[in-house]
């Protein structure tokens, strides 16, 4: 005798929250991105890069490329804390002397709170080409921990390879890494290093300072110093962006970001 | 010229025609649903996957509530009957029913049914 009208209801999958998401060494080789030395020319190069939320047991994250060109890929997927996962993209050529990679991975805190939880930023020159003189650097890994006690101390690590692409004799070059805190609209510089290498130097650079706020948003960065610019300018090279999460009574734990940095 | 014979026929005619509307129309009048069973859904905040969803509604017969009968609210996209309630003495029902599992977006159709209009 009675049907009620339809009522269509769309049902949204079920996420849990937290943790903190962080590129992870599970690329095929060890690695946890996959970028290029200098710029490709007209080919084609695929960056790849991996992440794991091993903070939570279950949580809810994006894993994304961005790049000079916005986005180039961004996935979301829940994960428990041993489900890795990868995203990649193609890029073909690209115009000019420097291009900007970022591997981004990030953590729904909640259902409306989000954060990057921890990128790279990687800046690759032409072999040649007048901002850093054919000088650039390859990066090899970053030590940073992921979990730390409150109000105690910790370092921050990088390892580099000083390289030289131009055609002339290479020379010893200064390159500047600084560790900073930062906040939204600036950032405060927490320790720092200068260091000169000569093309085929590998250097690891150690620097530290207090972790004192849960979440916390660090940065370990590494500059080119050109002295024969019209004044001293900083070109920068690569970058770990990364948060800290409070794991107090515990001192938390290091991870190693392997970078596999090939010739295009 | 017109023949009064002819204004006979078509007065005779119109008058036809105005009697069969009328008797359709008061046909169809009667063959209007008498009893009328609505149905809203909700959800505490988004409707999630395993979460619950409350349907509720009201049987009505010209206007008021029918108690003592049996309602169905059917998952019209899988078949599935979610639950069912019986009619208060206001002709109010409530039906609470989990919410399917899933792993992405999905939209689903839900309707009411009286026993006697349940798909088989």
């Amino acid at each position: 005798m009675s049907t009620s009208h339809a009522r269509a209801i769309t049902v949204k999958p079920k996420h849990y929250y937290g943790g903190s998401n962080f590129l992870y060494d599970c690329l095929s080789g060890g690695y946890a991105f996959k970028t290029y030395e200098y710029l490709w020319g007209s080919k084609t190069v695929t960056f790849e890069c991996c992440a794991l939320n091993w903070a939570a047991d279950k949580s809810y994250n994006a894993l994304a490329i961005y790049s000079d060109r916005g986005e180039e890929v961004y996935e979301e997927y829940d994960a428990d804390s041993e489900t890795t996962h990868t995203v990649s993209c193609t890029i073909g050529s690209v115009t000019g002397d420097s291009f900007l990679i970022e591997p981004c991975a990030g953590t729904y805190l909640s259902a409306n709170t989000f954060m990057w939880t921890c990128y790279i930023l990687h800046t690759i020159y032409k072999k040649e080409q007048d901002l850093t003189h054919g000088y650039y650097l390859i990066p090899i890994y970053f030590k940073v921990p992921y979990t730390w006690k409150l109000n105690t101390a910790f370092t921050a690590s990088v390892k580099v390879k000083a390289a030289y692409g131009g055609t002339g004799i290479p020379t010893q070059q200064d390159y500047y890494f600084q560790l900073a805190e930062l906040y939204d609209g600036g950032q405060k510089v927490l320790d720092w290093s200068l260091e000169s290498l000569f093309p085929g130097d590998e250097k690891t650079v150690s620097l530290g300072a207090t972790f004192d706020a849960d979440m916390k948003k660090y940065s370990l960065s590494v500059w080119y110093v050109d002295y024969e610019a019209n004044g001293t300018e900083y070109r920068h090279m690569c970058e770990i962006v990364w948060r800290i999460k409070d794991v107090s009574p515990n001192y938390g734990t290091y991870t190693f970001i392997d970078i596999k940095c090939e010739k295009p | 010229m017109v023949k009064a014979r002819d204004v006979l026929i078509g007065v005779g005619v119109a008058a036809g025609a105005g009697a069969l509307l009328y008797y359709l129309l008061t046909r169809a009048a009667a063959a209007a649903p008498v009893r009328v069973l609505t149905l809203t859904a909700s959800c505490d905040g988004d409707c999630i996957s395993g979460g619950t969803i409350t349907f509720s509604g009201r049987l009505t017969e010209r206007g008021a509530g029918v108690a003592g009968e049996r309602i169905y609210v059917r998952n019209e996209t899988t078949g599935e009957i979610v639950g069912s309630a019986t009619t208060d003495s206001e002709g109010y029902y409530e039906i609470t029913a989990t919410l399917p599992t899933v792993t992405e977006d999905t939209t689903y159709e839900f309707r009411a049914y009286t026993e006697d209009q349940l798909p088989s």
